[in-house]
């Protein structure tokens, strides 16, 4: 018979990891459910999660691609920013939306336990369904500029699942960090704005001097983000500078959910 | 039969910080829990009770995992089902089937599961031809039949209940009331906070009273205890007293009466309380100035407010104080009336007979003993309101 033993001390991240497991179901039907009351009441349904990322493109690619003249190697303009938006949006949305989860859910989970991070989980889920649709958008872009897609598109559900686990990383961070005092989630939206611009998705990686572009290879974001490129277009080049940075993601996810369980029942008290 | 262990808490403790008290003379957390240690065994049915604040939700929540536990330990026996908020989980935007999926996982139960009871949970909701409808266009009424329903389906072996007893209409708490001595019947252990203190008592096999994060009492006294703690520093009973009467005569100002005297007369008291077995007399000295008809009206109560029976001038033909002067108005209380508990009396004035012109809540309180204390069975005998002295005949055929 199950048995069930409350004590003082944290979970094993192997006890908590088994225990995420066998709770699994409820990612999906977090997800189904924040999906489906997304888009309800709306007749657009699923329709605005391409609009959003289309008007992003139009803006972006008119002031710096048309009225400043910004120019992206060998790839047509729009469709570098495209390309750099579709990571990003995907990042920004399960930082800001798993982060606040704990806190949207705080009448769930001060009454009914299950482990908190399932919450930014079924984030995961619902960016990767949104993520599936605006990258439809490439489809007439391409075709449009005559791009070749790369064979490497295959591997494209690999940096999908970088540009998640470093997302989680600083969710999980930042959710421990934060659970008690909230100032770190008015600092978020400063966290976005600024963020865009450590990684390369308005302009180049040649337009870094030298002497910066270490720290920037560092950031793991930014590697991700030319990963995204290397992955869809024939053209487009990598820089083996970009590998630790990718590496670092996944060991860092798990490393921020060490850090976020062990404070799992305590979530609760401060929702 | 031998029955397992379907609760343990062993020293369970729980401290919050509190946040605005940083200045030296206030505590600077506060014990929810302290050194709670009991144990509940499969198929029992136990009652949490105390006054707000006592720790009785933190119980469930950290017997549910949803918070957690400073130091002490907790164990469970099987599958549990805990509903500390009756719906808690639902979505309005859902429908009521998607609601019955969502709260079934939340409540830890695989999609199989909630799929095998779906018919029966539907059925007992009584909600059928709604169950497509988003929730949040259901009346409070199907929204809490459809959570309890979920809940009371779903084959749990351990349930933990916060208040489910109270809310909805009394149809409703009839029908959850069987549902949970369904379960019980079925083996199934059932923990639940209640402030309905008189189903309690019938539907518990166990009480625990919790006062100030402490556990007070686990037995069949928990619930008098509870109650007596709970009458204020007014009716704060020395060991050897019985009766108490608060001073009324300030409160007579402009009813045209002046209370002399209040006292209640009892024979043989006992040192735990006055005996039921014995009548007694209350007794008003009072000085009329006014020609007003006035009555005297006084209901007996139980702790919890239900009025029992009224000691009452209205049951006579004619008002009691018609003229000036001193009246002594004696009310004699039948012997074999009384259970053994507290009662309170109010006091209130009545002119004409239609209008109230004084109100004293609770201006007495009565202690009374239980003579068959001791005797196998008292338990029994002690559960209700008022005892009166009901004879039987047994015959062997």
């Amino acid at each position: 018979m199950l048995r069930t033993i409350y004590t003082s001390e944290p979970e094993t991240l192997s006890a908590h990891l088994s225990k995420i497991w066998r709770y699994r179901a409820l990612i999906i039907t977090f997800a189904v459910r924040d999906l489906r009351t997304k888009y309800a009441q709306t007749v657009l349904g699923l329709g605005w999660t391409i609009l959003q990322p289309l008007t992003a493109l139009a803006i972006f690619s008119f002031f710096f691609g048309h009225v400043l003249g910004w120019r992206a190697g060998d790839l047509p303009y729009s469709l570098y920013v495209l390309s750099g938006l579709l990571g990003w949006n995907f990042f920004a949305y399960i930082v800001i939306q798993g982060s606040q989860s704990l806190q949207d859910s705080g009448h769930l989970i001060r009454k009914i336990y299950f482990p908190k991070a399932l919450l930014p989980l079924s984030k995961v889920c619902v960016a990767t369904v949104e993520l599936g649709i605006s990258t439809l958008l490439l489809v007439p872009l391409m075709l449009w500029h005559a791009q070749a897609l790369s064979w490497r598109v295959v591997l494209l559900p690999v940096v999908v699942l970088l540009n998640a686990s470093i997302a989680l990383f600083l969710v999980f961070v930042i959710s421990a960090l934060a659970y008690r005092k909230r100032d770190l989630f008015h600092l978020m939206p400063f966290l976005m704005y600024f963020g865009i611009w450590t990684a390369p998705i308005f302009f180049t990686d040649d337009v870094m001097p030298g002497a910066y572009r270490f720290i920037w290879h560092l950031n793991p974001i930014a590697c991700v983000t030319e990963a995204w490129r290397y992955c869809l277009f024939s053209d487009a080049a990598f820089d083996p500078g970009f590998i630790p940075g990718m590496l670092v993601c996944v060991p860092l996810s798990f490393l921020g959910l060490w850090y976020f369980s062990r404070n799992d029942r305590l979530y609760s008290d401060f929702a | 039969m031998s029955r397992h262990i379907a609760i343990k808490a062993e020293g369970i403790s729980k401290k919050f910080e509190l946040k605005h008290r940083n200045d030296t003379n206030g505590p600077s957390h506060l014990w929810a829990l302290n050194d709670v240690t009991f144990e509940v065994v499969q198929g029992e049915s136990v009652s949490i009770i105390g006054a707000n604040g006592s720790g009785k939700s933190t119980l469930l929540q950290v017997l549910s995992g949803v918070t957690g536990l400073t130091s002490g330990r907790a164990e469970l026996l099987g599958k549990v089902a805990s509903i500390l908020e009756i719906g808690a989980g639902f979505h309005p935007e859902l429908s009521g089937r998607e609601n019955v999926f969502l709260n079934g996982r939340l409540l830890g139960f695989s999609t199989k599961e909630i799929t095998d009871q779906f018919d029966r949970i539907i059925d007992f909701s009584g909600i059928s031809g709604f169950i497509d409808e988003p929730v949040k266009h259901y009346s409070s009424g199907m929204y809490l039949r459809l959570a309890f329903s979920i809940m009371a389906n779903l084959n749990a072996d351990v349930y933990l209940l916060d208040e489910v007893m109270s809310v909805g209409d009394s149809a409703f708490q009839l029908q959850s009331r069987r549902k949970i001595d369904e379960l019980k019947a079925g083996g199934r252990t059932v923990l639940m906070v209640s402030h309905a203190l008189n189903s309690v008592a019938e539907a518990s096999d166990r009480v625990l009273y919790l006062k100030n994060g402490r556990l007070m009492a686990t037995d069949s006294d928990a619930i008098q205890t509870y109650l007596s703690d709970n009458s204020g520093d007014l009716f704060a009973f020395a060991p050897d007293e019985c009766v108490k009467l608060r001073d009324l005569s300030a409160q007579f100002g402009g009813t045209g009466l002046k209370l002399m005297a209040a006292r209640i007369v009892t024979a043989d008291d006992l040192p735990t309380g006055i005996r039921p077995d014995r009548e007694f007399d209350i007794c008003l000295e009072l000085e009329a100035t006014g020609c007003d008809p006035l009555d005297i009206h006084c209901p007996v109560m139980d702790a919890t407010g239900i009025m029992l029976f009224q000691c009452s001038t209205v049951e006579n033909e004619t008002p009691a104080i018609t003229s000036p002067g001193h009246y002594s108005i004696t009310f004699t209380v039948p012997a074999d009336l009384l259970n053994s508990r507290m009662y309170y009396l109010n006091l209130l004035v009545i002119r004409d007979r239609t209008e109230t012109i004084l109100r004293a809540d609770r201006f007495a309180a009565l202690r009374v003993a239980n003579i068959a204390a001791g005797r196998p069975g008292s338990e029994f005998l002690s559960r209700t309101l008022i005892r009166p002295n009901v004879r039987n005949s047994i015959v062997k055929l």
